[in-house]
């Protein structure tokens, strides 16, 4: 074979395989290693729990990057007092998915002649912008609200929650180490329900006792992230103080059907669930009657946001009653949206423009 | 680039892990230590197995088989001393065993998305050196398979191409004394720190630039991308080479440096002998030098130069950007040489270094894409074609948000530092041992806390 022959099938050899496949160049970049066994997997992370002065290792490397300008940890921004969960990029699909849903609710509203009522709950990487990183660029959750609203016109009503919580923005609105509305935000969100939704207006704060059962609460962003120099939360009830009231509250849960007689269910503090003592927190139906001379009944259709609010519609309405469409349908099956003076359909942004199944659940109801 | 970093960084048993640095290294070194000299080579050949069986189990076949067709040529080649002809067909099978298990691997990687781990081209590699070496009796051919088979497949080298002249390898492995022990075990922690830590960390802003290129493009977005993606590689590849040398260092096995900062370079010519150095040395032994001593003229020698550079760009896989990346740089060593020298070599010190600079980062913008036409994509968004907007708010959050990691990764990929310990050392050796002990101890604590 002389020199020129092998040459060319050097070249041949390691050229034609190239252009060949050059249309697919981009397949290596997703290939999949071979040979990582599980095993090896699983002493590594051994080896790693192990670590002598894991703990304050941990901290110094966090406060060391934290340092160096990252203050994001696995989708939740850390600032100066607060863990504050990022936003997932809007799923159109989803969406719209949920917007369809919303609509075929409004209809089947119409045809029994139920007012409906819609409203989007910002998170706090919406209100909380002036913690967030400089340069950072949120979700624009007031136009991904407004744009809901303007499609859903004339079907429904919608309720403005963006405008009391932006103008309150630098209270406690929202917990420092759990995704959710403070009571105190509930408050806000429940002074434009209250006008929307035609009832009294809402009293002013001084018109509730305000109990705090719970001074260092850790909340699930508390409990995922090593970061843990961010103070404690403050876990307060509201009591109307004009009237005394009595309250039956019955949470269906999976495990079955709890009922206290108290509008709060201060005893889940004392079995270390405090978060669980505000109607609707972890329930798929929150039934709550209250004696009261309303007369008026009131569906809601909600997220884990709902317990910060809905405790204050009870000064309202003789029954409330809060199902949280994320759970097994089987458990709000029995639910007839007939037997209420009003329905509401209120979700977080969150649940909005991320969640399958939540608000799309709302369908059930349609079939 | 992740597929790089991928390599590397990956796997629990990869030199970084906790597992390696904290439960294989030590069992590892003590056996190594307490095993009498002459049978260390094959403590250390049994120790590779034993690492490629755990981390790689499914490819432990290949190695093997290529180091025994390289041993077995090389036996052959020394068999047929006085006959030519037979030693340059055993030669040949050696080059054809290489060409095809790196086309085969390429293939399955490309067709398959089954990625094989870069050792595997490094052992391959390794052994037709050796017998190209053999074959032109620059070394005697070997006749123990220990000691070649532990040249092909050193646990340690199979991440970063730092051995490739078996004629280096002679009178290795040695028994490593205290010193060599320490600064051994404290260069693969500072290798161990630029692959992961800041490799690692310049890999995640990569993808995040690539990420908002692609959904809003911007100027700086574009030019970030480039520079990241040059300092992402050369942290993750020369703390490879650290990690391998220091590793060799400790078990007795001097490694030759891989990169000796490359973006100070002062031409085009100079960054391709800087970068990716042992690569570069065995093409220009078996390629390069061997089509220049044809004489053939200035274009046939410029010619050669740029083949040379489209096979390193062909490290970074059989991918069309990793050759027009290579024949990129070496078309602009071709012009310095050949067309440029005066200019190039009279402009001021500080002049070439930067223009260099800016030809080597601009050169990324092919490497870092999957395909020319994602080159051309970004080379537009760099000149600012199509009216992309000189920032953005997501460029500014990804570059403020990594501002500390960026400065120093700039800093460390310029001799300054070294220059700093070098002169320390010289300065104030006792105070100097002191400190380099209590470095050893803080850069462990360090890599350690942030790494969890």
């Amino acid at each position: 074979m002389n020199r020129r022959m092998r040459i060319a099938i050097c070249v041949v050899l390691a050229v034609i395989p190239m252009v060949v496949l050059w249309p697919r160049g981009q397949a290596g970049t997703q290939a999949v290693g071979l040979g990582y066994s599980e095993y090896t997997e699983r002493l590594d992370s051994l080896v790693g729990e192990n670590i002598p002065l894991r703990g304050l290792l941990g901290q110094a490397g966090l406060a060391l990057r934290m340092a160096g300008g990252n203050r994001e940890q696995d989708g939740v921004h850390i600032a100066r007092h607060d863990f504050i969960k990022k936003l997932a990029e809007p799923d159109e699909a989803v969406m719209e998915q949920n917007m369809a849903a919303v609509r075929d609710f409004a209809r089947y509203c119409q045809s029994i002649n139920r007012p409906l009522y819609f409203m989007l709950i910002p998170t706090a990487e919406e209100i909380l912008r002036g913690e967030l990183p400089r340069f950072y660029r949120p979700v624009n959750q007031k136009q991904l609200m407004e744009e809901a609203y303007a499609a859903l016109a004339g079907e429904l009503v919608t309720v403005d929650s963006y405008t009391p919580l932006y103008a309150s923005r630098e209270r406690y609105l929202y917990y420092h180490t759990e995704d959710n509305l403070t009571a105190l935000g509930g408050y806000y969100i429940y002074t434009a329900l209250a006008r929307r939704l035609r009832v009294e207006d809402a009293p002013s704060l001084s018109h509730y006792e305000i109990r705090y059962r719970e001074e260092e609460y850790y909340g699930n962003l508390y409990e995922l992230s090593p970061w843990k120099r961010i103070e404690g939360d403050v876990l307060m009830t509201f009591h109307f103080s004009r009237y005394e009231r009595e309250y039956a509250v019955t949470q269906t849960r999976a495990t079955g059907k709890y009922t206290w007689h108290a509008l709060y269910g201060e005893h889940m503090a004392d079995l270390g669930r405090p978060m669980e003592m505000y109607p609707g927190a972890s329930a798929a139906v929150c039934d709550i009657i209250v004696s009261s001379p309303w007369d008026r009944s009131l569906l809601v259709f909600g997220d884990h946001t709902a317990q910060a609010w809905l405790p204050f519609l009870t000064s309202h309405y003789r029954r409330v009653t809060f199902v949280n469409p994320a759970h097994n349908p089987a458990l709000f099956a029995a639910v007839d949206p007939e037997a209420y003076d009003q329905v509401l359909v209120a979700f977080s942004v969150d649940s909005w423009a991320s969640s399958r199944g939540a608000p799309a659940s709302l369908t059930l109801f349609v079939e | 680039m992740e597929a790089i970093a991928g390599q590397v960084l990956q796997g629990a048993l990869s030199p970084g892990s906790f597992l390696f640095l904290f439960v294989v290294l030590p069992v590892f070194l003590i056996l190594s230590l307490a095993v009498p000299g002459r049978y260390r080579a094959r403590l250390l050949l049994i120790l590779s197995g034993v690492y490629i069986l755990a981390a790689w189990p499914w490819w432990l076949p290949l190695p093997v088989l290529s180091t025994v067709v390289d041993f077995l040529c090389m036996r052959m080649m020394g068999r047929y001393e006085e006959e030519p002809e037979r030693r340059r067909i055993f030669l040949w099978l050696s080059v054809a065993k290489t060409l095809i298990m790196i086309a085969g691997l390429s293939l399955l990687e490309q067709a398959f998305a089954v990625l094989p781990f870069w050792g595997l081209f490094i052992c391959a590699l390794s052994g037709t050196g050796a017998v190209l070496e053999a074959h032109r009796r620059e070394i005697p051919c070997e006749n123990s398979f220990v000691r070649f088979a532990l040249y092909c497949c050193f646990f340690p080298k199979l991440f970063a191409p730092t051995m490739l002249r078996y004629s280096a390898f002679d009178g290795q492995p040695r028994n490593p004394d205290g010193d060599r022990l320490f600064m051994g075990l404290l260069l693969y922690l500072q290798g161990a720190f630029k692959a992961f830590l800041f490799g690692g960390r310049l890999t995640g802003m990569y993808v995040q630039l690539q990420s908002a290129l692609e959904s809003d493009a911007s100027i700086l977005s574009a030019w970030s991308l480039v520079v990241v993606f040059a300092l992402g590689l050369y942290f993750v590849m020369s703390g490879a080479g650290d990690m391998a040398r220091g590793l060799g260092q400790a078990f007795g096995i001097e490694m030759k440096r891989n990169f000796y900062y490359p973006y100070q370079s002062r031409s085009v010519g100079d960054f391709l002998e800087r970068f990716n150095m042992c690569l570069s040395d065995f093409i220009r032994r078996h390629v390069y030098d061997r089509l220049r001593a044809q004489r053939r003229g200035a274009a046939m020698e410029g010619a050669a130069l740029v083949l040379c550079g489209m096979l390193m760009g062909l490290w970074f896989g059989l991918r069309l950007n990793g050759i027009l990346w290579g024949a990129y740089l070496a078309l602009f060593a071709v012009l310095e040489t050949k067309f440029f020298p005066k200019p190039a070599a009279s402009a001021p010190l500080l002049l070439r270094r930067i223009g260099t600079l800016l030809v080597v980062v601009a050169g990324f913008s092919i490497l870092s894409q999957d395909s020319p036409a994602g080159t051309l994509r970004l080379v537009g968004a760099m000149l600012g074609t199509g009216g992309i907007p000189l920032y953005n708010s997501d460029v500014l959050y990804i570059l403020s948000t990594n501002r500390l990691v960026l400065a120093v990764s700039a800093l460390l990929s310029t001799s300054l530092v070294s220059l700093a310990a070098f002169w320390l050392r010289r300065a104030v050796p006792k105070t100097a041992r002191v400190l380099s002990a209590i470095f050893f101890v803080g850069l462990l604590l360090l890599y350690t806390a942030l790494s969890l």
